[in-house]
């Protein structure tokens, strides 16, 4: 039965991540930069995939070094926020153009003021900032005990519940305890969402399901063979034919990196940290750009 | 405020629910939060089918005559039919049910419209009505007496060496052997331990990915191989049951985020039948499937919730509402008679 499957390391979500940026690469810069959500969006992938897999840093570098002579200043708020802030950590350090940019942005991100950002948002932008090392300066608001009922209440209460775990866990560094049956019900949750094809929802549940739980269970294992399998043969993951055929019925323009490089980066993202306990992608991504600053301006 | 079902009751059923909250309260056994609410629950679902009753009845079998006998398929008529006699068999295990009014009341009315509408007619060429006539006799061994002549009709079918032989699935198969055991009957099915051992119990389908049918397999290979939790499961060996008992519970999960109360409460009744403690897991799914009971009594499936089709009439909406909601109202109360068996047990042990 695939739900007592042992899972060990990373070594599932390291080969997707070495399918992905080849995909990532063949799609190439041009395409990339046609658009300034889509160019945050590949290199948020192209650096999680170096994250994941340290093979691939020199393919990235090279995918990244062709997206910079393309489109040198990325508009880094043009995809959602998680996303840009992956992508910046990506490019930032060393003098060029774009790692200037993203060094501005992170900055300009800290005169805003991360205290006054709520939520998990709030939580995302502190940790970009200051890492885990220096702490999260502002306390996180103890958010009320989870209530199971709300994974019934449709998908605003859905989202609250899942907001309220990724605020109270910091995306999964401090361990967060949640009594049953929240556990399971957040893994069935996520299983009905998988079965429905909606993948960024189930992707979430299955992250929110780990942050509640570091042991294995049924539920991440049998969500991780999931994504797994949902990798194509391109090395993209997700299969929209029937969604993209639609659009091009329609004469609608191809939106098939708008769909798959979210997608894509989310599901790596979830296989790495429901295959590895310890993986976190907030800890990997986000070493403090602030401290490391304020460290290069004192040295 | 909506009214709640037993309020629409006549007035011994507070007495009643009352009496069974008195007597049950002690028990742990019970996948209910509390007896009181489990005793609400069970009355708003004998309410709703006492006085659904008359959408239960059968086709009058010796009055078809436009059809030739072998071509006469089940319907979904006669398969309501026969699932309330399936429950009602269940519910007689249990005293505190067997005893209670609106208990005899459909069990009267069952027997009676099997007898008028002459339910085993032409057994012997009607062979594709053959498994729910078993159901059938198997529920008159229970209520009353198996008519002889049915049974030696319908052993004659088997004898002629094809229902038992035709390519089946283990699912299939176990529905049968079931039935036909319960009833003494002669066939050429392997028994239960190695139906098991062939069935998708041991390499059940992937979630993510399983249709409601492979749900419905699994619920129903659990449901008869273990004589609704009244045994065990034939060979099953430790190992088997923690990973059964694993799937399960994850499928129910799924199905109780799905808002599937059909499922929800079979894989519920599942739990039970396999022998599982209740957990926090039963209980939420209990509270679930209470909180969706409607003030009518009974508990709506996933068409009901999402709008039934348009229907002309008052009766026609009538009709499509039953057979919207009957199924999972029914697996309410088998949940209720196998949670209540529990309780019997421990009480009979502590006597």
């Amino acid at each position: 039965m695939s739900a007592t499957m042992q899972i060990t390391g990373r070594s599932i979500a390291a080969a997707a991540a070495r399918r992905a940026i080849a995909w990532l690469a063949g799609v190439g810069a041009d395409r990339c930069t046609e658009d300034a959500g889509v160019t945050v969006d590949a290199l948020a992938l192209s650096h999680v995939c170096r994250l994941l897999c340290r093979d691939v840093c020199d393919l990235a570098d090279t995918f990244d070094a062709s997206i910079a002579r393309a489109r040198p200043m990325p508009i880094w708020t043009a995809s959602n926020l998680l996303t840009g802030l992956i992508a910046a950590a990506g490019a930032f350090g060393g003098e060029t153009v774009t790692a200037r940019s993203a060094k501005e942005y992170l900055l300009m991100l800290e005169e805003l003021g991360p205290a006054s950002l709520t939520g998990p948002n709030g939580v995302l932008v502190r940790m970009a900032l200051y890492g885990e090392d220096r702490g999260i300066r502002v306390p996180v608001p103890i958010a009320m005990m989870p209530d199971a009922t709300q994974l019934q209440g449709g998908p605003d209460q859905v989202r609250k519940l899942l907001a309220a775990i990724e605020l109270s866990s910091a995306f999964g560094m401090k361990t967060v305890s949640a009594e049953p049956p929240l556990p399971i019900l957040i893994e069935g949750a996520a299983l009905a969402a998988l079965r429905a094809y909606d993948l960024p929802l189930g992707m979430r549940l299955l992250r929110a399901a780990r942050y509640l739980c570091a042991e294995q269970s049924a539920g991440v294992s049998v969500g991780l063979e999931f994504l797994r399998f949902s990798q194509c043969d391109d090395g993209s993951i997700g299969d929209y034919d029937t969604a993209l055929a639609q659009m091009a019925a329609r004469s609608e323009p191809s939106g098939v990196l708008h769909l798959k490089l979210p997608v894509t980066l989310q599901a790596l993202w979830t296989m790495a940290e429901l295959e590895d306990p310890a993986f976190r992608l907030v800890r990997s991504a986000f070493p403090g750009f602030v401290s490391i600053e304020r460290h290069s301006i004192a040295g | 405020m909506r009214s709640r079902p037993h309020d629409r009751c006549n007035g011994s059923a507070d007495a009643d629910c009352f009496a069974l909250a008195t007597q049950l309260s002690t028990t742990p056994e019970s996948v209910f939060h509390s007896i009181e609410e489990r005793a609400r629950f069970s009355t708003g679902l004998l309410c709703w089918l006492t006085a659904n009753v008359r959408f239960f009845d059968p086709p009058q079998e010796d009055q078809i005559y436009d059809v030739a006998p072998e071509n006469i398929s089940p319907g979904r008529e006669r398969k309501a039919f026969g699932e309330l006699g399936l429950a009602l068999r269940l519910a007689h295990r249990v005293p505190f049910l067997r005893d209670r009014r609106e208990l005899r009341v459909l069990t009267d009315a069952w027997l009676a419209m099997a007898r008028r509408r002459n339910i085993f007619f032409d057994a012997r060429r009607r062979i594709h009505l053959v498994p729910l006539m078993a159901v059938s006799l198997a529920v008159f061994s229970t209520l009353d007496e198996v008519p002889q002549a049915a049974h030696q009709a319908v052993q004659t079918v088997l004898a002629r060496q094809f229902l038992d032989r035709t390519e089946r699935s283990a699912w299939s198969q176990v529905d049968l052997l079931y039935y036909f055991d319960a009833i003494g009957l002669q066939h050429a099915f392997p028994g239960p331990a190695e139906l098991f051992q062939r069935s998708s119990l041991l390499a059940p389908p992937a979630l993510p990915h399983a249709q409601k049918i492979d749900l419905y397999a699994t619920t129903h290979l659990i449901f008869h191989l273990s004589d609704f939790g009244a045994g065990t499961m034939p060979g099953a060996t430790p190992a088997q049951m923690v990973a059964i008992r694993s799937y399960v519970a994850l499928a129910l999960a799924t199905c109780l985020a799905e808002r599937d109360f059909d499922l929800a409460g079979e894989l519920l009744l599942a739990r039970i039948c396999l022998g599982e403690r209740p957990d926090a897991l039963s209980r939420f799914a209990s509270d679930t499937l209470r909180r969706a009971q409607q003030p009518e009594g009974f508990v709506p499936d996933s068409s009901w919730l999402a709008g039934l089709k348009q229907a002309h009439g008052t009766a026609e909406r009538a009709t499509e509402e039953f057979f919207a909601v009957y199924h999972p109202t029914l697996v309410a109360l088998i949940l209720l008679a196998c949670d209540m068996t529990k309780d019997t047990v421990s009480l009979e042990e502590v006597s």
